[in-house]
């Protein structure tokens, strides 16, 4: 496997390219009324009002030159990638490097509907805090393989496995890092988890805000405190009438992936659904919505984006790491696992449970917070990472 | 309960929202090629080349004034519907009466994602068979609330009880219709398992061509056809259930997204226009016309709504105690079975629920017989009713 053509890009889409989006938005075949009078709002999905509310603002007052600006603050970078099966894709990632010495190499994972700019409001702290006394980070930030601009082999099979593969190849061979510390939620979560059982000598210290065990009716209520019972119904209703999503994607991905992938009116209301259940409703706010849905729009990765939950366990000859069980059992090698956990979290990790999985080094209980905490509690997330891997990195 | 403010009306869309749906359909968003190359066509969704194909005859030989004027040969009605709790909405329905004094009134119940015109090819020979001998029908087909120009109240729990006492009522009440007969598949089979069960004085004789029945008895002992039958409602079960889930427990997020782009209308129902019918009969032209009328008539997000308001648990469906034991308490029931079906109606596993006096299998066919086996799902119609008739 290789890596070749690594260029420092810039983001950049025209303004005709924008214009056009925000028109298709603004000319969206939207319907005057909800399809019915929810008993509760949010009980059927995506509430009316507030995807009114998304929409006016995206047509109004939502600038994409401050996302552009924003995302170009840091170095962005693309590269081929050759995998050892001869899978070829074009990897983005942004590297931040610090100005410390001693700073810690960082790779941190975002999931799905997330993009790697869920992360941009915690990687210049990360990499430059105010003062010496806190830890620094190299900070690493890839696309996931077929979300923004990193495309998607052409093979039906590229599973969890292989992207885990290739990240810890980015870190290790591409980037010279030989040791290094992860963070990750949602897919990024799993790849962590991955890596770590995988090549725990090369990401030595991994941290994350969601885990997965093979069923929620597994854990003994009798010990739990009150916000853990909390979280723990939460993870059960999520699981009872929020993953309808993933059923559709993992089976069709095609269909629903170059249906919504039609309109960016389509990609809003389907994500800000997602976005809106899964993280604390006092603290997300319309923008980093709607910046979401700029991003994977103008990078017509949508479509790519849902094969990640047909292909995460596909063809993986050679490891039984062929199915959400087998991974749900799995053992976090790394010498130090820390946890952070957000009340609002879908795949919830009560200490009980990560702790059975690996060297819980840290665990930090939140009182606020959801499954995006780079967006909705990015100081919180910053000082739990710096407080983790101060103490536990090598 | 009441009904007021009946209407006849004509099917029309200006030529300037036509023509914006077909520019919408053109410059849609659409990759150059499939996200990745699927190992077997269909497996991962709809094909990549079936759906660009699809597009591009949308975009050039599709015609609307074709198809306006394939429903406008029909009677279109517009009626005000009220009940005692206060649920108020508008109906849609087709009324084609026969010109012969034994017609028998017959309902037709389509589901999602049918319209009630998915029935346009078989209700002139219902109602005009060329032969006396053969039977005649005054047709009546209406849109299912939420669906094309039928309303939804605003309350949720509208739900499948609703529906079945306001079609009965539509026959009784509405039209004059004391005894009638009643035909159904997907939702419109549930409903008409309901109006069965509920109104058998009524609806004295039903044919369904799906019916929700647990497989029981010898399953070793089934026929090659039978066995077939079972296996694909199984993988069907197992690989195409995912829209059913995220419609029943998220109907606002999926119907207002998809209703967004005609684009994503085409691609969503096309996948199962495809993968529910027979490949060798479905009709590409049919899934463009369903698309088109679902989107002029601005009624996809209120159409995935009927999943999400069953009579027990939100969140079950099928599952529901209530619906999966009724009996069929008409006179008369029958049953046709075409291979592409996708849930599955065994001979042994329907027939303890009524009086099956009819089951015939056929060699092709799927979900939507009135579109894809007109003249099989016609033929068995005749037999089935005609047989009824003393």
């Amino acid at each position: 496997m290789s890596f070749s053509n690594l260029q420092k890009i810039t983001i950049h889409y025209d303004e005709t390219a924008v214009q056009s989006m925000v028109s298709m938005i603004k000319f969206a075949p939207f319907p005057s009324q909800a399809p019915i009078d929810a008993r509760e709002p949010w009980s059927l999905g995506v509430d009316y009002e507030y995807l009114r509310a998304l929409k006016n603002k995206f047509e109004t007052d939502w600038q994409w030159e401050r996302v552009e600006g924003g995302i170009n603050k840091f170095d962005s970078y693309s590269v081929d990638y050759t995998s050892p099966k001869g899978d070829q894709l074009e990897l983005h990632f942004i590297h931040q490097r610090s100005e410390r010495a001693d700073a810690i190499p960082l790779m941190l994972l975002h999931g799905w509907p997330g993009t790697v700019y869920d992360f941009h409001k915690v990687i210049e702290p990360l990499a430059n805090p105010s003062s010496d006394e806190l830890p620094a980070f190299h900070v690493v930030a890839p696309s996931l393989p077929g979300f923004f601009k990193s495309s998607l082999p052409r093979r039906d099979g590229w599973s969890l496995l292989d992207t885990a593969g290739l990240l810890n190849s980015l870190m290790t061979e591409l980037l010279g890092y030989k040791k290094y510390a992860g963070q990750g939620g949602d897919w990024g979560a799993m790849i962590a988890r991955i890596m770590s059982n995988i090549y725990p000598e090369s990401l030595v210290s991994v941290h994350l805000n969601a885990f997965d065990i093979p069923s929620l009716d597994d854990v003994d209520e009798s010990t739990l405190s009150e916000v853990e019972l909390r979280m723990l119904a939460r993870g059960k209703s999520i699981n009872e009438t929020g993953r309808g999503y993933g059923s559709l994607q993992s089976t069709k991905p095609f269909t629903i992936g170059l249906a919504i992938a039609s309109s960016p009116f389509a990609i809003l209301a389907y994500i800000a659904e997602k976005i809106h259940d899964w993280s604390d409703p006092a603290r997300i706010c319309l923008e980093d919505i709607i910046d979401t849905v700029a991003l994977y729009f103008l990078s017509s990765s949508f479509a790519t984006s849902v094969m990640s939950y047909n292909q995460a366990f596909k063809d993986v000859s050679g490891s039984n790491l062929n199915s959400f069980e087998s991974f749900s059992t799995l053992e976090v090698k790394s010498k130090t696992l820390g946890f952070s956990a957000f009340p609002y979290e879908i795949d919830i990790g009560l200490k009980q449970s990560v702790a059975a999985f690996g060297n819980l080094a840290y665990y930090k209980q939140h009182e606020a917070g959801g499954h995006f905490p780079a967006l909705d509690s990015s100081e919180e997330f910053v000082v739990d990472l710096r407080e983790f891997f101060a103490r536990n990195f090598d | 309960m009441s009904f007021s403010n009946l209407q006849r009306i004509s099917i029309h869309y200006d030529e300037a929202v036509v023509q914006n749906m077909i520019a919408m359909i053109k410059h849609a968003p659409f990759p150059s090629r499939a996200p990745i190359d699927a190992k077997e066509p269909w497996t991962l969704g709809i094909d990549y080349d079936y759906l660009r194909e699809l597009k591009h005859k949308f975009e050039t030989d599709w015609q609307w004034a074709r198809l306006e004027s394939e429903i406008n040969r029909f009677d279109n009605h517009l009626v005000e519907y009220s009940t005692s709790e206060g649920d108020q909405l508008e109906l849609h329905f087709i009324h084609q009466r026969s010109n012969r004094a034994d017609a028998i009134p017959l309902i037709l119940l389509h589901g999602w994602p049918g319209l009630f015109a998915d029935f346009r090819k078989v209700i002139e020979p219902l109602v005009n068979p060329s032969s006396p001998e053969v039977p005649a029908f005054h047709v009546v087909v209406p849109s299912l609330p939420g669906f094309f120009k039928s309303t939804l109240p605003r309350r949720e729990g509208w739900n499948l009880f609703d529906i079945a006492k306001l079609f009965n009522s539509l026959m009784t009440d509405l039209l004059g219709y004391k005894e009638y007969a009643g035909q159904g598949g997907d939702w419109g089979s549930m409903i008409a398992r309901i109006m069965s069960n509920k109104y058998p004085e009524s609806l004295t004789a039903v044919h369904f061509n799906m019916f929700i029945a647990t497989p029981s008895g010898n399953l070793s002992e089934l026929s090659e056809s039978q066995l077939r039958l079972l296996q694909r409602s199984k993988h069907i079960g197992e690989t195409g259930a995912g829209y059913r889930n995220i419609q029943k427990t998220k109907p606002f997020t999926i119907g207002i997204a998809i209703a967004s782009s005609p684009l994503a209308i085409l691609t969503y129902i096309g996948e199962k226009f495809h993968d529910w019918s027979d490949p060798a009969r479905v009709d590409p032209q049919d899934t463009i016309d369903i698309a088109a009328l679902y989107f002029l008539s601005g009624s996809f997000a209120t159409s995935v709504v009927i999943y999400s308001q069953t009579p027990k648990d939100a969140h079950k469906i099928y599952d529901t105690i209530d619906l999966l034991n009724l009996q069929v308490k008409s006179k008369a029931f029958g049953f046709s079975a075409f291979p592409y079906e996708i849930s599955v109606g065994l001979k042994d596993s329907i027939a303890p629920f009524g009086n099956l006096t009819f089951y015939k299998e056929h060699q092709g066919g799927g979900h939507f017989p009135a579109l894809d086996s007109p003249n099989e799902l016609i033929g068995d119609l005749r037999e089935f009713f005609g047989k009824k008739l003393d």
